[in-house]
């Protein structure tokens, strides 16, 4: 029979254990940030508003065809949600490079930040308004006294910024937070409980493959704002520069790989995230508006910082408020690395996909 | 009914425990069947039932391979229930104890009980990082509360005149403690721990729902952005599943520690007690004991 003494000491044990568990950093970027001694590669980790995802299949392609094991890094994802400020794990050391939004980059600046953007992925914005494709909204303007629906209240800044450009104000339309399940939006906007609805991208996509039909109406400024450009802080730049260029290179040639070889990516991503294929009309419609976002302008220089849409960006926060002071767009971008990022044989890189598909399809 | 030396068969037990539930079980899916037969839900929000059963096995046997999902979330639920289960106890044990204490940390331990979840949780993933850490904290600080009010209510309502039999026995403090306020306070502090084991297992998802790789919260967002609704509703069953798989471990273990509130198995024990000591007699006595003998 087990005594109380004996109960304790094994309550202890399993106490120490959990302690152990959580304790235990398993999720720190490397410590020195200097290049790799001996060979080891670098740790880069980067965060992104997601878990491993189609949306974001550069990494993913990248890991399986062993463009960060050439460039000597090893990538570890911190994913968050859109809720938390990517700037603030780059603050904190959490991360070392951080997928972020223009408004989070310009208002951590404008409150002091030093964030840097360094590599900007997507020439398009990931987010916008639709309507219900029947519907009588024509245009941004036409939302005056109608009611919308937000994806989440960090909507609610750039979704003021749109109405202000359009000559409305927040007092002539009602908002309100529906979320991002597909099944409630959906479901708000075929029974009228929303006139409109502001996400992202890919929530549109999402209820267009299951037969929900809408129309895009974000006015033409705000649809070529970057999403998710790459930003650190000067000090990682300065101690963990090669290794930052590496993975961004190797990140290059992945969202290459998607531009020329697109059947490779779906393959892989068909690979890393099953659960992302189980509505396949979802799966294929999501890789195919991720692919189209990830299209950069200029396919020689992939993630080009463009300081004229950030200048846009800024203003349309200043315009509601959102930021008292504007802050100079060209301390907040830097191109340095870009040419030597977009460094790499194009030709190279699509041998291996296909040597890839060969062994794997 | 079956009887040997040890082992009853109570077909009634079987009835109550299982049959019970399954009877209920077939009513709410009746119900859930007429709703959308009627139109009262539509099918893009609550799946028919029987699509719900085909994506659960299709999840757990298939290609998509839930296990280390499963995996992820039962290991932040049980890792921050031992957590919050140990912090909640150490700090009710000096609370009762000492009126002082438990004037500094009862707001605070209410403050924190009251605050929403989804407040702390990016504050906790900014401090403890993206990995399993975070996750586990967040576990731990929605177990605590109950496991701590529930140590603390134990321990103070212990049998006043148990404790003035320790006092006049002259037992000192800690004995008192030990023998008499802890074994009392069990009871009420494995309800707090049958509580706090659900409790953890949402402040796992809760965590994975802002920052995960893996998980069965990972899932469910996956799945509602892609309207796959009958997988996401699948997901929320194997969450319910591992709820109670964590519920009922703990009322197991109430039932090993806190024995004496089961009169069977106190019955038991004292039976098997007796049994002992007869045998040992007869040992003593140079019979050869017999089962069954009195």
């Amino acid at each position: 029979m087990l005594t109380l003494r004996s109960r304790t000491v094994t309550l202890l044990a399993t106490t120490a254990l959990a302690v152990g568990a959580c304790g235990g950093d398993d999720d720190e970027p490397s410590g020195d940030g200097q290049a790799s001694q001996g060979g080891e590669p670098t740790e880069i980790v980067f965060s992104q508003p997601t878990p491993p995802s189609l949306l974001f299949y550069p990494p993913l392609v990248a890991e399986q065809l062993g463009f960060f094991e050439e460039e000597n890094v090893k990538a570890e994802l911190a994913p968050a949600a859109e809720e938390i400020p990517s700037t603030a794990f780059l603050e904190n050391g959490d991360a070392d490079i951080a997928l972020s939004d223009v408004d989070e980059i310009v208002i951590a600046r404008s409150k002091g930040g030093e964030q840097v953007v360094v590599f900007s992925p997507q020439h398009s914005n990931t987010a916008g308004t639709v309507v219900p494709a029947d519907s009588e909204i024509q245009a941004f303007g036409d939302l005056a006294g109608r009611k919308v629906g937000l994806a989440s209240e960090e909507d609610t800044s750039i979704f003021q910024a749109q109405l202000q450009d359009a000559g409305l104000s927040k007092d002539d339309v009602e908002t309100v937070v529906v979320g991002t399940s597909g099944a409630t939006i959906a479901n708000v906007l075929e029974e009228g409980e929303v006139d409109a609805y502001v996400g992202a991208v890919s929530d549109f996509t999402a209820l267009q493959a299951n037969g929900v039909q809408l129309r895009n109406i974000t006015p033409e400024g705000i649809d070529e704002i970057d999403g998710n450009p790459m930003a650190v802080m000067p000090a990682t730049l300065e101690s963990k520069r090669e290794a930052l260029v590496g993975f961004l290179r190797a990140w290059a040639k992945a969202q290459y790989v998607g531009q020329v070889k697109p059947e490779v990516v779906e393959a892989i991503v068909r690979e890393e995230v099953p659960a992302e294929w189980r509505n396949e009309a979802v799966g294929e419609a999501a890789l195919q508006t991720a692919i189209q976002l990830f299209e950069p302008d200029d396919p020689e220089r992939i993630g080009d910082v463009r300081p004229d849409v950030w200048e846009t960006g800024q203003d349309l926060l200043a315009s509601v408020g959102i930021i008292e002071e504007k802050v100079p767009i060209e301390q907040a971008l830097d191109d340095q690395l870009v040419e030597e990022i977009n460094d790499f044989d194009r030709a190279e890189v699509e041998a291996a996909a296909d040597a890839w598909l060969q062994e794997n399809g | 009914m079956l009887r040997s030396a040890n082992v009853r068969i109570e077909p009634r037990k079987l009835r109550d425990n299982v049959g019970a539930p399954l009877v209920f079980l077939a009513f709410f899916v009746l119900l859930w069947k007429i709703a959308l037969w009627e139109g009262w839900v539509e099918d893009n929000i609550i799946p028919h039932p029987e699509d719900v059963v085909t994506s659960f096995f299709d999840l757990l046997f298939g290609d998509v391979g839930v296990w280390d999902d499963i995996g992820a979330t039962l290991w932040e639920a049980v890792a921050g229930f031992i957590l919050g289960s140990a912090f909640g106890i150490a700090l009710a044990v000096p609370s009762a104890l000492s009126p002082l204490m438990r004037r500094m940390l009862q707001p605070y331990a209410i403050g924190l009980q009251v605050t929403p979840r989804i407040a702390i949780a990016p504050i906790i993933i900014a401090w403890a990082g993206f990995g399993y850490s975070s996750k586990i904290w967040i576990a731990a600080i929605i177990a605590f509360f109950p496991v701590y009010v529930n140590a603390l209510t134990g321990i103070l309502t212990v049998d006043e005149d148990a404790r003035e039999m320790f006092r006049s026995l002259g037992a000192s403090r800690l004995q008192t403690f030990l023998r008499l306020m802890v074994p009392s306070s069990l009871p009420v502090l494995f309800a707090g721990l049958k509580t706090a084991s659900g409790l953890a297992l949402v402040g796992a998802v809760v965590g994975e729902f802002i920052s995960a790789e893996r998980g069965l919260g990972v899932l469910v967002q996956q799945f509602s952005y892609q309207l796959a609704v009958a997988d996401a509703f699948a997901v929320i069953v194997m969450l319910m599943f591992l709820g109670l798989i964590l519920y009922f471990t703990m009322e197991w273990l109430e039932r090993i520690t806190v024995f004496w509130l089961h009169d069977k198995r106190l019955v038991a024990r004292t039976r098997r007690r007796a049994e002992r000591a007869r045998r040992k007699s007869a040992r003593a006595a140079g019979v050869e004991p017999r089962l069954g003998d009195t």
